[in-house]
């Protein structure tokens, strides 16, 4: 029942990330006359269902953050807190917000296979299973950004910061072919004999996953009562951003910059 | 109450930060191209910082006290200094932007046309209708700098993508009619109506 509280205040975040999904996928040069062109390739349809991510976790991002602010406000929060179960909203409002985007990016996957099964596209251009998780795991960090941001400051401000700075923050991640945060490589053209990196695949959601977490223990740091913050869970958040830093740096220095492999 | 104290409530200092931060991004990388997927085209740093300068002002022209705003005295003085500023942060950055740097005639109509539509959205939509507008039109400007430059070929602002000087395209009656009916929005979306808002 709480999460219906939640999802009738958030009911239109289905709907509108079902349709960014569509726009990004739908926005892809054809294939001697094939439209969408990514249909005959498993690989890049993936790719490209992932790379929704570009526009989906900005919004996503600023979406939570709003609902932080205006619903789950700091002084009606204190008040909630001593109550017994008063602070499980935080979680509650993570699933609907994750899951209504999770969804979104599902119905698209869906549409997206059975296109690619109708026009015979082969499967062994696919980086399988992990091209099924970084576009989520990128979600995921999205929502605990937007959550723990909204939490901190509060101010209608963040929304707009959000959304422009997660979606710009692929300038500084996504031609560098190091693994990326918050939204994965779009890739607008497909190779016949390669496919995407595993290690890259795994570090891109690894990255993302330990980032997401260390967000998600900040926020439960953010919303407990003053003087009632451990500062156990502060380590923790310290540990995942270091564990971030640890998957990320040895791409950088070794500048392994190769983000596909061939088939085979 | 002290002005300071006012001034922090209205979020004046959060705008002028935010504005001032928006000038020095657009003087310092306003040519640098965003490299952005999905498509060619002139997709610049000062095309994103102007969209995005409208939406964070827009907080300021929301009220702090929503549903006794109208009753207050001081409603209509933060009418007028909340566009006032908006308007001096606005203009400000678009000097910086489009003056004296060298912008052919129709990518210039075009970012002209781009800002001030999300301006004028910013300005009569988010009073009305509160953060979920901010987010809504957040949602709209990423887009656009994806898809901008596309769409400007079916607006009548001709094919942007094209660099040579010889063959730069002239932006047709309808990209005029756009640009009008924008600074027309603008004018029309600043003047004080009767406010009915919520956050």
């Amino acid at each position: 029942m709480p999460l219906m509280i939640w999802w009738r205040k958030t009911w239109w975040l289905f709907p509108s990330a079902l349709a960014i999904m569509f726009l990004v996928m739908r926005n892809v040069q054809p294939v001697e006359g094939i439209n969408p062109g990514w249909s005959v390739n498993w690989g890049w349809m993936l790719g490209v269902w992932n790379g929704g991510t570009l526009l989906l976790s900005p919004f996503m991002a600023a979406c939570a953050a709003m609902v932080m602010i205006r619903d789950w406000p700091h002084g009606l929060r204190e008040q909630i807190a001593v109550l017994p179960r008063g602070r499980s909203s935080s979680r509650h409002i993570f699933a609907v917000l994750y899951l209504q985007g999770l969804a979104a990016m599902l119905t698209a996957i869906g549409v997206a296979a059975v296109l690619c099964a109708w026009r015979g596209a082969p499967i062994e251009s696919a980086t399988l299973p992990w091209q099924l998780f970084t576009g989520p795991a990128a979600l995921f960090a999205a929502v605990a950004l937007g959550m723990a941001v909204g939490t901190l400051f509060g101010n209608l401000i963040v929304i707009p910061l959000l959304g422009f700075g997660v979606f710009l923050a692929h300038q500084l991640f996504f031609w560098s072919g190091f693994p990326e945060l918050f939204t994965t490589e779009i890739p607008t053209w497909f190779y016949e004999d390669a496919r995407p990196k595993t290690t890259h695949l795994m570090a891109t959601v690894a990255l993302n996953l330990v980032v997401g977490t260390g967000l998600w223990i900040f926020l439960n740091w953010l919303t407990r009562l003053p003087r009632m913050r451990p500062a156990l869970l502060l380590v923790g958040c310290a540990l995942c951003l270091s564990a971030a830093l640890a998957i990320y740096l040895p791409w950088v220095i070794a500048g392994n910059m190769d983000t596909y492999e061939r088939i085979g | 109450m002290s002005l300071l104290r006012i001034a922090l409530i209205w979020r004046l200092p959060w705008a002028v930060l935010l504005g001032g931060c928006t000038i020095g991004v657009v003087l310092a990388l306003g040519d640098a191209s965003l490299q952005l997927p999905m498509g060619v085209g002139p997709r610049l740093v000062r095309q994103a910082a102007l969209l995005f300068l409208p939406l964070a002002l827009s907080v300021l022209v929301m009220p702090p006290v929503p549903d006794l705003h109208p009753s207050l005295l001081r409603a209509s003085t933060h009418h007028r200094i909340s566009r006032g500023l908006f308007w001096v942060l606005m203009g400000a950055a678009c000097a910086a932007g489009w003056l004296g740097a060298g912008i052919t005639g129709t990518l210039l109509m075009f970012e002209v046309t781009s800002t001030l539509v999300l301006t004028a959205a910013a300005l009569f939509l988010v009073p009305r209708l509160g953060g979920r507008m901010i987010l809504t039109l957040t949602a709209v400007g990423c887009a656009w700098l994806l898809y901008g430059v596309l769409a400007a070929k079916y607006l009548g602002f001709g094919d942007l993508t094209v660099t040579d000087d010889h063959y730069m395209p002239e932006g047709s009656t309808l990209a005029w009619i756009l640009l009008a009916t924008s600074v027309i929005a603008c004018l029309l979306a600043s003047v004080p109506t009767k406010p009915t808002h919520r956050t």
